[in-house]
């Protein structure tokens, strides 16, 4: 028993104090950025203009069917070829950002369609401009909307920063195999770090569950 | 100089499953307003009323012949943003921002489009909800006001930007009937103010007491118009004569 | 540079064959395993059985709260330790059908979810035992809904081998992988391993269309 609680501590201190926040701040980052992404391609994505419609929907097609290791791998050893000289954390959030941005953008791409017109043409009758009307009301209310469902997709962010851990980016994951190298006890090192990305989509889908609620009590 | 001229006014939508044909949603509409004047139109449903007031402040941007002045100048010259300080609406669903509240409302055209500061916009916009009677909702939000509340926020909000007339498309036909005196009394304080209104409505009475003048529309013409009096006592028209005959209950 | 390009596809192209080939079978053979998994967990969470319905929720939570690459590495390391002994390839698809099937059983019971209460009843009025109203009115009627989803979850499947890699299999990504360190060519090499992937998700994904057109003529 005393060798168990021994062997669990060594596994969890080092999970719990750099896997998790670096796992958190993994997704929390390319969140925001792939949010920016997702609105900027939703707002294309339903634009009267059909090149700027194709662009949308070719970016959201090939984050579908392409695997997001490939991306990953294809972000670190492009930058490069490219000129771009930066550190694999900056990839990774990069890469992160870029992907789920295209999920994002069929999430905006959804909510902006649900915006009724009679919101838009009174934006347009007090005199505001296109910029006015998509920034002060359109967009606002599009991601109160969505909110539940943004909140819902960060949970896949999540798990996919397990991914990284390929480039040499030290978060849960990584860290898990390199304590299975050390401990002889792979079932419980990846059980526990299970753990932490269940605690982890928990937290996330409460917060969904939440935005939901108070989204509906004053938007209705 | 009126302040708004319109000039052989057409506006088609070709209706889909007639193949070529199109309606005629605006048909040959020539009117004038002047500085201060209330004018009410009405007409059975589908008349083109709505479109036609729709297309002053360009909300319906595209007419097909013909055109409209606002103060001699032509509104395809003017800015529609420009317009619309000058032009304001007030929508049949009232239209409030859901995601803002009451006071918000108000005041984001002041800040974002006179470019007020933030301070003297709450101001401003604190004594127009005083004189409609909701400022102690101003922290609230569109959810939780009654619709005779929200579509006098409404009138405050096209109020606030200072503007030279002031559209109204239905104001009251999505309110319950004990909520539509609430709004009359606000659009009536409003005309004895000297506000130039172009009023879409089928309320009758409150026609009869405020208008200047009354213009009947039917498929898209102007039928007939006049003082209230000479509309609905003596209407030269068969078809004015059935209309008012059948709405009026007072 | 054109001529490098082709020389690159052409002489390399037999190893991202025999990983297409690895990644092909891995999707199908997990795909069936799923399958299995899936309707089985389905009903049972459809049907909420006391302990077996528990057991089942966690299953499924557990699955889709944590990352496929922690599953697949759980399996991967923990197998052995249980004196279960079985090749890179096997363990592999024993983690992706693991995967799989929890988002199948909460497809299927999704879809039989949506079936409207009232087919429920009449099926019982007309006295069919339980067995009889899975079989004839249920299943049938649920596949409708299920099958499209299931067809998603196949294309998921294909980009969920990618991870393989990661355990030594050689499937496209890992021929990427040794193509790269062979030719150096690393970006050119997953780039073409990406247009391999998307070409079959392509084909998949009208396969799909067209079968989900022909079950909409049938209804």
């Amino acid at each position: 028993m005393n060798d168990f609680l021994s062997t669990s501590l060594q596994i969890l201190k080092p999970l719990l104090l750099h896997g998790f926040p670096n796992t958190f701040l993994l997704s929390v980052v390319p969140l925001f950025f792939s949010l920016i992404l997702g609105i900027i391609g939703g707002v294309l994505g339903n634009s009267k203009i059909s090149v700027l419609r194709v662009i949308a929907k070719i970016y959201v097609y090939l984050f579908r069917n392409i695997p997001f290791l490939i991306f990953v791998y294809v972000a670190y050893y492009g930058f490069p070829y490219l000129g771009v000289n930066i550190p694999p954390l900056t990839t990774a959030v990069v890469a992160l950002a870029i992907n789920h941005g295209s999920y994002m953008t069929e999430i905006m791409r959804g909510g902006l369609n649900t915006i009724r017109r009679e919101q838009i043409e009174a934006s347009a009758s007090i005199g505001l401009n296109i910029f006015q009307q998509y920034s002060l009301v359109i967009i606002p209310q599009t991601i109160m909307e969505v909110a539940p469902s943004i909140v819902g997709q960060t949970i896949l962010l999540v798990k996919d920063t397990s991914i990284i851990s390929v480039i040499g980016i030290s978060e849960l994951t990584r860290i898990g195999r390199q304590i299975t190298m050390l401990t002889n006890s792979p079932f419980l090192v990846f059980f526990y770090v299970a753990v932490f990305y269940y605690v982890l989509c928990f937290l996330f889908q409460m917060l969904s569950n939440w935005s939901e609620a108070k989204v509906k009590k004053y938007i209705g | 100089m009126n302040v708004i001229q319109a000039d052989d006014v057409k506006k088609y939508f070709s209706h889909a499953g007639y193949g070529d044909e199109k309606v005629k949603a605006v048909d040959n509409v020539s009117l004038t307003v002047e500085d201060g004047e209330v004018v009410v139109i009405c007409g059975p449903s589908g008349s083109g009323k709505s479109t036609f007031l729709r297309c002053i402040n360009r909300i319906e941007d595209h007419i097909d012949h013909g055109d409209i002045l606002f103060c001699d100048k032509s509104i395809y010259e003017i800015k529609r943003t420009e317009l619309r300080k000058e032009i304001g609406m007030v929508f049949q669903s009232y239209n409030l921002f859901h995601h803002l509240t009451i006071l918000d409302n108000v005041i984001l055209g002041l800040v974002h489009v006179l470019k007020m500061n933030r301070k003297e916009a709450i101001d401003e916009a604190m004594v127009l909800l005083e004189r409609v009677g909701v400022h102690d909702k101003a922290k609230n939000y569109p959810r939780e006001l009654s619709g005779g509340q929200q579509q006098r926020v409404a009138i405050c909000r096209s109020l606030a930007m200072k503007p030279k007339l002031i559209l109204f498309d239905e104001p009251t036909s999505a309110l319950d009937p004990e909520m539509i005196k609430e709004v009359l009394d606000v659009m009536r304080q409003l005309a004895q103010s000297g506000m130039t209104m172009i009023i879409v409505t089928h309320e009758i009475g409150f026609a009869k007491e405020v208008a200047d003048r009354i213009i009947f529309f039917s498929d898209g013409k102007i039928i007939e118009q006049g003082t209230p009096l000479e509309i609905i006592n003596s209407p030269k028209e068969k078809r004015t004569e059935n209309f008012f005959r059948h709405v009026i209950h007072e | 540079m054109d001529s490098m390009l082709i020389r690159f596809v052409t002489r390399n192209f037999r190893f991202y064959l025999e990983g297409l080939e690895t990644a092909l079978s891995a999707s199908i053979i997990s795909l069936l395993f799923a399958l299995i998994i899936g309707l089985v967990v389905g009903i049972i969470r459809y049907s909420h059985k006391g302990i077996l319905g528990t057991i089942a929720k966690i299953y499924v939570s557990a699955i889709r709260n944590t990352p496929l690459l922690v599953q697949l590495y759980f399996v991967f390391f923990g197998l052995p330790r249980l004196g279960i002994v079985l090749s890179a390839f096997q363990t592999g698809v024993i983690g992706l059908s693991f995967n799989s099937g929890a988002y199948i059983a909460e497809m299927v019971k999704a879809g039989f979810q949506a079936i409207p209460r009232g087919q429920i009843e009449a099926a019982e009025s007309i006295g069919l035992s339980v067995h009889q109203r899975f079989r004839l009115i249920l299943i049938p009627q649920a596949a409708l809904q299920i099958v499209p989803a299931v067809g998603g979850q196949m294309v998921q499947l294909i980009k969920d081998t990618c991870l393989l890699s990661l355990l030594a299999i050689t499937e496209i990504t890992k021929a990427a992988t040794e193509v790269g360190n062979k030719t150096y060519m690393f970006l050119q090499a997953f780039l073409f391993a990406g247009i391999i992937y998307l070409i079959v998700n392509m084909l998949l994904n009208i396969a799909i269309d067209l079968f989900e057109r022909k079950i909409n003529y049938a209804r």
